[in-house]
């Protein structure tokens, strides 16, 4: 894919936001993740 | 009244299928490439007869049904729907020769499977198959994902006005651009980056536990394939419990639920508005669903005492739940032990979560977030309109990229696919009781392969009644396609059998 087949969607400029957005997804399920490491935590403390 | 459809209906349908055929022909070329590669010579036979078997096809339909005419919407519904039950049929042959499966029935499951991104499958000794035929399984489940008329539009359909028409009908109805092609686009190259950076961190990882680099990479690659495109096809038939690597299930979960999530979403966020991650409703209402789930099944194995330790607990549970809502079927327990060793309430849970699914517009199946939240607002709506003033307005909107208010159309539509999802949740899990299998299992089964996500207790298996390998099968298509282009296709049968002229 280059800049003229997909209508500038792969300019240079524009990847530093793609980047930014790529980990602000991975911060959120790692976030989930540690919810879920929570939870299993309080459930080995409870029973 | 129901007309019968005219000769120049079945010429712009076939002349679009014909289009769809040809590109999933095109597809096999990189299998057949990767078995050149590894010298593969009966593989690459297999490839060669089925890329000519879907050329053919493909270029002659377009022979016959030349025309000028460009789609309407339900030419659109019915090129969906009917492309991808032909690109199954055609899609099995490299399955079939290569003498893997037990039958034709079973070489089109696993490829229905693949393009619908469910993960099930039949194919035997899958740990010594062709890397040729791993590629085509890995391909089928990573562009199946994204849709094969996304696949069409993007490479060969070049515009047409007709062309948003199948996209609608393959269950993805938002436009991230203002041009349909332009939207295609955007959704590869969201999908594109994420393979190469999930490809890599899963290489890395997988050659840091050990695995030569050849091999490394092409794990990586297909374990991808089948975590972005919530397909759940591994290459090995312990599927990532083989791994048997904290690591590698942790890069696994985030590529698996970041493929989970509607592609107007991601392109948000790719493009600025950070902050929509935490406000969309479709991800406000699967962390809910999901953090709901796994505290249930987190609780119920803690309680049996099933995991000795709580990180033990952590990998198990949240894997599976994460796999099953993200409707990606990864699994790193055995398929029995859902059974034998999570009991009715976490069967229960993961069955629960399987149902509700992805997001809308993402390479994910189920019921999906938008529909829960939509149902969720419009029910919290009502209550509070019936303890306001009768002179109040009462409104409720969510928040998908742009607020949107409820109106009664729009819960009306949410209300008829969910019920849609939930009688065909109800009927696999009818017949897979009436042959025998107990209801719990057969409901878990039935609602993997209508949501398309593929996590198995043992029920589907290649010695499964035949009527079972039919009824999953449909159920994938329909579950995938969201009914109304199957729907449709049903209806045009009917027309030209019963419809006036």
């Amino acid at each position: 894919m280059n800049g003229r087949t997909t209508d500038g969607l792969t300019r240079r400029e524009k990847w530093p936001r793609y980047a930014t957005g790529l980990l602000v997804e991975t911060g959120f399920v790692l976030g989930l993740t540690l919810v879920a490491l929570g939870l299993a935590l309080l459930a080995e403390a409870v029973f | 009244m129901l007309l019968r459809p005219r000769t120049d209906d079945h010429l712009v349908i076939g002349k679009y299928t014909g289009k769809v055929i040809i590109g999933v022909g095109l597809l096999m070329v990189v299998p057949l490439i990767t078995a050149i590669v590894f010298a593969e010579w009966d593989t690459v036979l297999d490839f060669v007869i089925s890329i000519a078997a879907c050329l053919v096809f493909g270029f002659g339909t377009q022979l016959i049904c030349r025309t000028d005419r460009d789609l309407s919407w339900s030419h659109g519904l019915i090129v969906a729907s009917g492309s991808w039950i032909i690109a199954t049929a055609l899609g099995a042959m490299p399955h079939w020769l290569s003498g893997h499966e037990g039958s034709y029935l079973d070489a089109m499951f696993d490829v229905m499977s693949g393009f619908t991104t469910t993960g099930l499958y039949m194919m035997q000794d899958l740990d010594h198959i062709a890397h040729g035929l791993n590629m085509w399984r890995h391909l089928l489940t990573y562009t199946g994902g994204q849709g094969i008329v996304v696949v069409a539009l993007t490479f060969l359909f070049k515009g047409t006005a007709g062309a948003y028409k199948t996209y609608v009908g393959e269950g993805k109805d938002e436009r991230l651009l203002p041009n349909v092609v332009q939207t295609a686009r955007a959704i590869w190259l969201v999908s594109l980056t994420w393979l190469v950076v999930g490809t890599t961190a899963l290489f890395i990882t997988g050659w840091a536990l050990g695995q030569e680099p050849v091999r490394a990479f092409l794990h990586g690659l297909w374990v991808f394939m089948g975590a972005w495109s919530t397909g759940g096809f591994a290459p090995q038939s312990y599927n990532t419990m083989w791994y048997h690597a904290l690591s590698y299930e942790i890069v696994a979960i985030v590529i698996m639920i970041a493929g989970s999530f509607n592609f107007a979403m991601h392109w948000a966020v790719w493009t600025g508005k950070r902050k929509e991650i935490l406000r969309n409703v479709e991800t406000v209402s699967f962390a809910i669903t999901l953090t709901i789930t796994v505290l249930i099944a987190t609780f119920a194995l803690a309680k049996a005492g099933v995991y000795p330790d709580a990180m033990s607990l952590f990998r198990k549970a949240f894997y599976q739940l994460a796999s099953g809502h993200t409707t990606t079927g990864f699994s790193t327990v055995y398929a029995r032990a859902f059974v034998t060793q999570w009991g009715p309430i976490g069967l229960t849970a993961t069955t629960i979560a399987m149902a509700i699914g992805a997001s809308a517009c993402s390479t994910g199946g189920g019921i999906k977030g938008i529909r829960m939240g939509v149902m969720f607002k419009a029910f919290v709506q009502d209550i509070r309109r019936a303890v306001s003033p009768e002179a109040a307005i009462v409104r409720a909107k969510i928040h998908h990229v742009r607020d949107i208010y409820l109106d009664d159309g729009l819960v009306r539509t949410t209300m008829t696919i969910t019920i849609a999802y939930l009688s065909l949740y109800g009927l696999t899990a009818i017949v897979g009781t009436l042959y025998g299998y107990d209801f719990l299992q057969a409901a878990f089964e039935g609602v993997s392969a209508a949501s398309n996500t593929g996590l198995s207790c043992g029920v589907t298996s290649p010695s499964m009644p035949d009527v079972m390998k039919v009824l999953l099968l449909c159920a994938m298509w329909l579950g995938r396609l969201e009914f109304m282009s199957v729907f449709a296709l049903g209806g045009y049968g009917i027309a030209m059998l019963r419809g006036r002229r």
